[in-house]
C-alpha cells in the first residue's frame, strides 16, 4: 500500500529550493525584460539577413530556439550555414571567404550585405557587415562593418576608418584600417558590450561532420580549444576537454555506451613516434578490443561526433547549426539523439537548427518547428512555416516525398 | 512485471512528449528503449490520430515477446475522462482486438485534463498555487512556450515520486492525475 505522508517527497527542501531558485532567476529576467520590452531569453540569434549572397537576395530569417530548416536540394539550406560561418571566420580574423563567386548570379549589384541580430540578456545587439565587388579586383573590401547595442552604435567602419564608441555612445577616436579584415576584434577594449558580443560569436558553431577516415584525424600531438566546423579535429579537441570538462565527459561516454553497441571507453594511446592518437575500447566476444579512429565506421565516427557535439556544445547552451546530422547513422540512433539534444536545449537555452532530409527527423520537428525553404523557377530563397496534412493523416515526410508539402 | 525493454509512446502534441520523455528518463528507462509517435496534425484532430494508431500499437506489442510498453497521450480537453477511455476501448472493439487486459497488458492510457498543461502545473507548482488548480480551467495561456518547458523536469520528477510508490502525492490530487498514475504504475512498476 502506499504509504500517505504528511509532506510529501517532491517537496523535500533540496527540490523545492531548485524551484524556488529557478522561479526567483526567471522573475528577475523577466523583469529585466519587462523593462527593455524583450524577452527574457539569455543568449539567441533572433535574425539573420543576408543580401546578395549565393541565392539569398534579401533574405531574412527568424530562427527559434528549435528549427528545421527543410526543403528540396539547392534550396539554400546549406548556404545560409555557409553565411553564418563566414561571418564568423571573417570577424575572428580566420579567413576570408567572401568572394566574387558568393555573390548571387544574377544580381549586378555590386554590394553583399550580411546581418546578425542577437539578443543577449535581453539586449538586441545588432551587427553588419557590408561588401562591396569591384569588377577589377577579385578581392572584395570591407565597405561597412558596425555594432548597434540597443540602437546605439558601439563599433563602426566605413570608408577606411575606424570609430570607437565609450559605453554611453561618445566617439572616443579613430582609427585608419584596411578594408580586407574585421576591425571589430579591435574594439573589444574600448567598449565592453564588442566584448559580449564577440564571446556570444565564439559560441555559435556550425557544423558539417564529415566522418570519412581520411578527414577526421586521430592524432592528437595538439589540443584544440574549439571543433572544427567538420569535425576534423575530433581528436584534438577531445584531448582539450578531457582535461577541462570531465564532468561532461562522464555524460558523454555513458551515452556513447547506450548508443554504440558494446563500446566501453575512448582514450589516448601513445604511439612510437610520441603522437598521441584517438583509441576506443570494445567489448568483443567478451573480451577488451582496441580500434583506432579510423578503424570505425563511419556511422560510429559520426555518432562520437555527435554526442560530443551534444555533451560538450548544446549542453553548454550555445548555438548550433548542423548540417545533416543523420548522414551515416542508422535509423535506430536518431530519435534517441534527437530527444536528448532537444532536453538540452530546454534545459540550457540554448539554440539548435537542424539542417535535414531524413524521414526521422523531419516527423519530430517539422510540425511545431519546421521552415521550409524553396526558390521559385530557381531564383532567389523563400521560406515558409511548415504547413502539416490538413487531414492530419499523412507524417510530415511523406507529405514532402509525395511533393504535396507546398499545396 | 519487471521494467520494459522498450517503451513506445504515441503523443498528440510536443508538450506531451517532453512530460513524458522526462519522466520516463527519470524512471531510468534508456533513450534507445523509447520510441515517440507524435501525431502529424494539430491538437484537435491529433486525437483522432492517437487513437487511430492505438489500436495499430496495441496489436503490435501484443504481438511481441519482448517486455514493451505502450503509453497513450491524450488531452480530455472539455470531455469526461471516462469517455476519452470509453471511445479508446470501443476503437480496439471495432477492430476485434481484446479489451485493455489490467493485468497482462503494459498499457498506460493517460488522459490529461484539461490538458497536458493542468498535469505539468500540478506537479510542478501544486504547493503555490493559489486558489487549487481546477481540472475545469484551461491553464495554457497563462504561461508561454518556455515556461511550461521550465517546468516540465520538476513535474516530471514529481509524477516518477508518485509513481515510484513509496511515497504519496497530496490528497487533493486531481483526478485525471490520480487514474493517470495508476495506469503507469500499471505499466511500468517503478518499485
Amino acid at each position: 500500500m502506499v504509504e500517505r505522508r504528511i509532506k510529501p517527497y517532491y517537496q523535500q527542501q533540496a527540490e523545492k529550493e531548485a524551484r524556488e531558485q529557478l522561479v526567483k532567476a526567471k522573475r528577475s529576467q523577466r523583469d529585466k525584460a519587462n523593462r527593455t520590452g524583450s524577452t527574457y531569453n539569455p543568449a539567441m540569434l533572433k535574425r539573420l539577413y543576408i543580401d546578395n549572397f549565393r541565392c539569398f537576395v534579401n533574405f531574412e530569417f527568424r530562427p527559434e530556439r528549435r528549427q528545421l530548416l527543410l526543403g528540396a536540394n539547392g534550396s539554400g539550406k546549406s548556404s545560409l550555414l555557409d553565411a553564418i560561418l563566414f561571418v564568423k571566420w571573417f570577424i575572428q580574423g580566420e579567413e576570408n571567404d567572401f568572394t566574387q563567386k558568393t555573390r548571387t548570379r544574377w544580381d549586378p549589384r555590386p554590394h553583399q550585405v550580411i546581418e546578425l541580430e542577437v539578443e543577449l540578456e535581453g539586449t538586441i545587439f545588432l551587427y553588419r557587415l557590408e561588401i562591396h565587388y569591384s569588377p577589377e579586383e577579385q578581392l572584395p573590401s570591407v565597405n561597412v562593418e558596425k555594432l548597434m547595442v540597443s540602437g546605439t552604435p558601439v563599433f563602426e567602419f566605413t570608408n577606411g576608418t575606424v570609430r570607437f564608441f565609450t559605453q554611453d555612445g561618445g566617439q572616443v577616436s579613430n582609427l585608419k584600417w584596411k578594408t580586407t579584415e574585421s576591425a571589430l576584434r579591435l574594439a573589444q577594449q574600448s567598449n565592453t558590450q564588442v566584448g559580449r558580443f564577440l564571446d556570444w560569436l565564439d559560441t555559435v558553431h556550425c557544423f558539417q561532420i564529415d566522418p570519412y577516415p581520411g578527414e577526421m584525424e586521430e592524432r592528437a600531438d595538439t589540443e584544440d580549444f574549439l571543433p572544427e566546423y567538420d569535425l576534423r579535429n575530433l581528436a584534438h579537441w577531445y584531448r582539450h576537454l578531457l582535461l577541462v570538462d570531465p564532468e561532461g565527459n562522464a555524460s558523454f561516454l555513458s551515452a556513447l555506451k547506450e548508443s554504440l553497441n558494446n563500446f566501453q571507453t575512448l582514450r589516448f594511446s601513445q604511439e612510437d613516434d610520441g603522437v598521441r592518437k584517438l583509441r576506443a575500447d570494445f567489448l568483443a566476444q567478451g573480451k577488451k578490443i582496441t580500434l583506432s579512429l579510423s578503424e570505425l565506421s563511419e556511422g560510429q565516427r559520426m555518432l562520437i561526433g555527435l554526442y560530443m557535439v551534444l555533451h560538450f556544445v548544446i549542453a553548454k547552451g550555445h548555438a548550433v547549426i548542423l548540417d545533416e546530422p543523420d548522414n551515416f547513422v542508422s535509423l535506430r540512433e536518431i530519435q534517441p539523439w534527437l530527444l536528448a539534444a532537444e532536453a538540452a536545449v530546454e534545459d540550457q537555452k540554448g539554440q539548435l537548427i537542424l539542417i535535414s532530409h531524413h524521414p526521422e527527423i523531419l516527423n519530430q520537428w517539422s510540425q511545431d518547428c519546421g521552415l521550409r525553404f524553396f526558390r521559385e523557377e530557381n531564383g532567389h530563397v523563400r521560406t515558409e512555416k511548415f504547413k502539416t496534412d490538413p487531414d492530419g493523416l499523412l507524417l510530415p515526410s511523406e507529405l514532402i516525398a509525395r511533393g504535396w508539402e507546398n499545396e | 512485471m519487471s521494467k520494459p525493454s522498450f517503451v513506445i509512446v504515441l503523443a498528440e502534441d510536443q508538450r506531451q512528449r517532453q512530460l513524458i520523455y522526462r519522466y520516463l528518463r527519470t524512471a531510468g528507462v534508456l533513450p534507445a528503449q523509447i520510441r515517440f509517435h507524435i501525431s502529424p496534425s494539430g491538437r484537435g484532430s491529433a486525437e483522432q490520430w492517437v487513437r487511430e494508431n492505438f489500436v495499430v500499437q496495441v496489436r503490435t506489442c501484443r504481438a511481441r515477446h519482448a517486455q514493451t510498453s505502450l503509453f497513450i497521450l491524450l488531452d480530455a480537453d472539455t470531455n469526461h475522462v471516462q469517455d476519452r477511455l470509453d471511445v479508446l476501448d470501443k476503437a480496439l472493439v471495432s477492430a476485434r482486438q481484446n479489451p485493455i487486459d489490467r493485468k497482462r497488458d503494459s498499457i498506460a492510457r493517460l488522459i490529461f485534463k484539461r490538458n497536458v498543461e493542468t498535469w505539468i502545473l500540478f506537479l510542478a507548482l501544486e504547493e503555490t498555487v493559489n486558489p487549487p488548480i481546477d481540472e475545469k480551467i484551461d491553464y495554457k495561456q497563462t504561461k508561454n512556450a518556455e515556461e511550461w518547458s521550465d517546468l516540465v523536469p520538476f513535474a516530471a520528477r514529481t509524477l516518477f515520486a508518485w509513481t515510484k510508490q513509496s511515497v504519496a502525492p497530496p490528497a487533493n490530487l486531481i483526478d485525471s492525475l490520480q487514474r493517470g498514475i495508476e495506469e503507469i504504475s500499471r505499466a511500468i512498476p517503478m518499485v
